[in-house]
């Protein structure tokens, strides 16, 4: 019994907790491969989930849910990071998240988290479960790229990454100069964004701002 | 190189660069040929070509749409790219703009790499010097290998250098290097792609990055038996790398323009001249100032057709319209040759003194505002300030800009749609292109309608045919199934104080274009509603079409002409409507319905064609009669709202 089968089997139960449910059978349907109704018992002795109606609903215990919060946010993490930073789509990206999430050590995770700006989402559009460096990110202002539509007017920031849900987007940004490493000045914020950038100006929308992650100059006063 | 390029007799020389770098001002200073111009990107849609004779060498120059790289992302870009490869030139002239080398560098690096004898020309040079930066021109001369040319295109300053350097064009040095990987696996696609196809090592680029366009271009040019071999190879390549290739082209490409920049360009901190052009830019993009600069905008645009083109018209009709008129009338004797001067349809009275005298003056005023707005840059900043509203009509990114350049002209407009991503904005685009939006000849003349009966009118009317663009644009947004959405992304051009000699020269072309398009339509126009008349013909349709001018819309019968003259030219028709309303035929609720018809009603011929050609037949035969109809519904509606509400009516 592997501890990468284990650690499926909660991280499909923090799903279908997401979503309402408690069926074994919605269990059984989600998991990959084969069900190993042996493995309920196991987890239920180690006192991670609860049985009931005679082992037809199934529902974490606080603990449980504890360690599932853990494995759905490494994998919703590692999937932000292959898909945004490395610009990975498609197959390969869930696959190697898939591993990603059971060999990566705690601490790195957060680290992960600051660096990415604690995303609130996975790419998918499923929440990701906040962790520790979330909820004091929100008590201090620290050093992490925050999206370029976070920023106040006349905030200088250089930018640190952009995101990569559509490859002509990065094109033209990359065409206009905009990109890694390159300091911007933000003029306007409404109607559309205005940035100033290598001497010259570029109106963009929200959703592209959004896209755009900066590092703050000397701390910053966005929030 | 591949040998099915077709030989042309003489040298060709293509113009390239990012948009608003010059290129168009650049091909009119060297051809003499003028190119339309405007301190905003996308001014060139299609490609123009002029032959030149420089020493004893015919060569022809061609003048292309802005170019970002030949990584492609826009439908324009795709046309010179195609260009490029298709019938490849056999000089590049880069332009540059010297005050943004730094974004004009990645497209350098991909023409580098094509290998074709190149000249980069730094152009608008005395705006670095305003704002503070400076260039080692003969360091980039070094580190490129080729003549790099100081220019002043809008003075004409350092051409003569350019044409000299021609002689002297030479492939560049190629300094960016992507790595012994990647620089072996290409060098071994190019092997396999040398002799079928043009520019090798580009294409085994492109063929990295993933482009479409490459991938199909040596479907269609290497022989079956050497393609898997090719795609071996790339699909090898990609293996070896750990990371997204792509990301690592963008990346080391980074580098050298960061490089390159670095070595040859310094920034002084302070700036030379005022910087109110940039405030004022600043300004008349912000969501509160921005609104009153646009008011006035209009105001000036009213006061200038309204007064000025009013006053040039009167003097032109007390000197030389009136005494013509009554010197004919008086000593032509009454019958056919009096009728067809100066009589109703004359050619005289309808043609030649309404084309002159009260179709020009309005124009010539209406365009000196237009070309003093485009010169300072207005344009793109009032793209930012109205966005959020044509957003919520479906529309996004580039077809704001194409919207508001259909006030210049609507077939234009029509035509700069085509890179748009789906067919759903699309559809709206070109349908309010079409339904709500007047194009400047026709806005021009509207205003000087409207002036006649007050500015009560004029108000009522934009405020309409504006309501009719929001309510229809969020109509068809619910209507239409939900496309794929760009975001907006725009390049906004260094404000700058209009050059009087600049907006001078741009009204003059605009003006002789019209003479050169519009008068013979004014005359054959004249001359056809003088046939049907003559013929009863036009009587018939009158009595025909009586139920929906006179019934429906409340108009005189006298509007059939209006509606006819529509299908030609809307600037023509115009001009009848004028002489409808300075005859008194039509009150002031009647003139507003009618100015407001000949906006919505059928599109003017080119702009059909041009529907057809970025909608497809069946969409362009589906929309034209569904404008009509809605034009005619709309008008028709107002009309009775009017006898409702307007007293005196």
């Amino acid at each position: 019994m592997s501890r990468v089968e284990h650690d499926e089997y909660l991280e499909q139960l923090w799903h279908m907790a997401e979503a309402s449910l408690d069926a074994v059978d919605d269990l059984a349907s989600g998991v990959h491969g084969d069900f190993d109704a042996g493995m309920l018992d196991t987890l239920a002795e180690e006192g991670l989930i609860e049985l009931h109606d005679g082992k037809k609903r199934v529902t974490l215990t606080d603990q449980g849910q504890d360690q599932a919060r853990g494995i759905a946010r490494r994998h919703r993490l590692a999937e932000r990071l292959l898909f945004d930073v490395l610009g990975k789509g498609g197959d390969e990206f869930e696959a190697e998240a898939c591993e990603f999430e059971h060999i990566v050590a705690p601490e790195l995770v957060d680290s992960i988290c600051i660096l990415l700006g604690h995303p609130r989402e996975c790419p998918h559009g499923k929440a990701i479960p906040e962790g520790e460096c979330c909820k004091k990110s929100l008590r201090h202002v620290e050093r992490a790229p925050r999206p370029l539509s976070k920023l106040k007017v006349t905030d200088e920031a250089r930018v640190a990454f952009l995101k990569s849900d559509r490859d002509d987007q990065i094109h033209r940004l990359e065409g206009l100069n905009i990109r890694p490493g390159v300091m911007l000045k933000l003029h306007q914020t409404y109607p559309f964004f205005v940035v100033e950038c290598e001497g010259a100006s570029v109106a963009l929308e929200e959703k592209v701002a959004m896209n755009i992650l900066v590092w703050m100059e000397n701390g910053g006063t966005a929030e | 190189m591949s040998s099915d390029k077709v030989k042309t007799a003489h040298k060709t020389i293509a113009l390239v660069g990012l948009p608003n770098t010059g290129k168009s001002q650049l091909f009119s200073k060297i051809t003499g040929v003028y190119s339309l111009v405007a301190n905003y990107s996308r001014t060139t849609i299609e490609e123009k070509r002029a032959t030149l004779q420089i020493g004893n060498e015919t060569v022809e120059i061609i003048d292309t749409p802005g170019l970002h790289g030949l990584y492609i992302h826009s439908e324009e870009e795709l046309a010179v790219r195609d260009l490029l490869y298709s019938q490849p030139p056999d000089i590049l002239i880069q332009c540059v703009d010297a005050n943004h080398l730094k974004q004009s560098l990645p497209l350098m690096t991909d023409l580098l790499e094509l290998g074709i004898p190149m000249v980069v020309c730094l152009n608008a040079m005395d705006d670095t010097a305003r704002n503070g930066t400076w260039i080692d021109t003969a360091r980039i001369e070094e580190r490129l290998g080729v003549p790099v040319i100081e220019t002043i295109a809008q003075s004409g300053s350092g051409i003569d250098e350019l044409l000299k350097s021609l002689t002297k064009a030479r492939p560049g040095k190629r300094s960016l290097h992507y790595g012994d990987i990647v620089e072996n696996g290409v060098m071994e696609i190019s092997r396999l792609l040398e002799g079928s196809v043009e520019f090798p090592r580009e294409t085994s680029l492109l063929l990295l990055k993933e482009d479409p366009f490459a991938q199909s271009y040596v479907n269609d040019k290497v022989a079956e038996e050497k393609r898997p071999k090719i795609e071996e190879r790339v699909a090898d390549l990609r293996r070896k790398f750990d990371a997204p290739l792509d990301r690592h082209f963008l990346d080391q490409r980074a580098r050298w323009v960061d490089d390159f920049t670095d070595a040859t360009v310094r920034k002084r901190k302070l700036r030379l001249g005022s910087q109110t052009a940039e405030r004022f830019a600043h300004l008349s993009r912000h969501p509160f100032y921005g609104i009153p600069i646009f008011l006035l905008f209009l105001l000036s645009t009213f006061l200038m057709v309204v007064y000025v083109a009013g006053f040039v018209e009167g003097k032109l009709n007390d000197i030389i319209v009136d005494p013509s008129v009554t010197y004919l009338t008086t000593h032509l004797p009454e019958g056919f040759w009096a009728d067809f001067l100066v009589g109703h349809y004359g050619i005289l009275t309808l043609g030649v003194f309404n084309a002159f005298c009260t179709v020009l003056p309005i124009l010539g005023a209406f365009f000196l505002v237009l070309s003093c707005a485009e010169d300072i840059g207005y344009i793109p900043n009032l793209c930012v300030l109205t966005g959020r509203l044509f957003e919520k009509l479906g529309l996004s990114g580039k077809s704001i800009m194409s919207l508001v350049l259909a006030f210049g002209c609507k077939t234009m407009a029509t035509l700069t749609t085509k890179g748009l991503p789906s067919y759903k904005e699309k559809f709206i685009a070109n349908y309010l292109i079409a339904f709500t939006i007047p194009c400047g000849a026709q806005m021009a003349l509207q205003v000087g309608i409207l002036g006649r009966v007050g500015p009560v009118a004029f108000l009522l009317t934009f405020g309409v045919m504006m309501s009719a663009l929001v309510v229809v644009g969020i109509a068809l947004n619910k209507i239409l199934p939900e496309g794929d959405r760009e975001g907006f992304i725009q390049e906004l051009p260094p404000a700058r104080f209009p050059s009087p000699k600049a907006v001078l020269v741009k009204t003059y072309y605009r003006l002789r274009w019209f003479l050169q398009e519009a008068v013979p339509i004014f005359l054959i126009a004249a001359l056809a509603l003088f046939a049907l008349e003559k013929t009863g013909l036009l009587q018939g349709l009158k009595v025909i079409l009586h139920p929906i001018v006179v019934g429906w819309l409340g108009l005189s019968n006298e509007m059939v002409d209006v509606l006819l003259l529509c299908v030609a030219r809307h600037e023509v028709a115009a001009g009848r409507l004028l002489d409808l309303v300075d005859t008194g035929i039509l009150n002031t609720p009647q003139t507003i319905v009618s100015v407001l018809l000949l906006t919505m009603f059928v599109p003017c011929s080119a702009h059909v064609l041009a529907i057809g050609k970025q909608m497809g037949l069946k969409t362009a035969c589906i929309m034209i009669p569904c404008l009509s109809l809605s034009a005619l519904l709309l008008t028709g509606t107002l009309n009775y709202i009017f006898k409702l509400f307007w007293t005196g009516a």
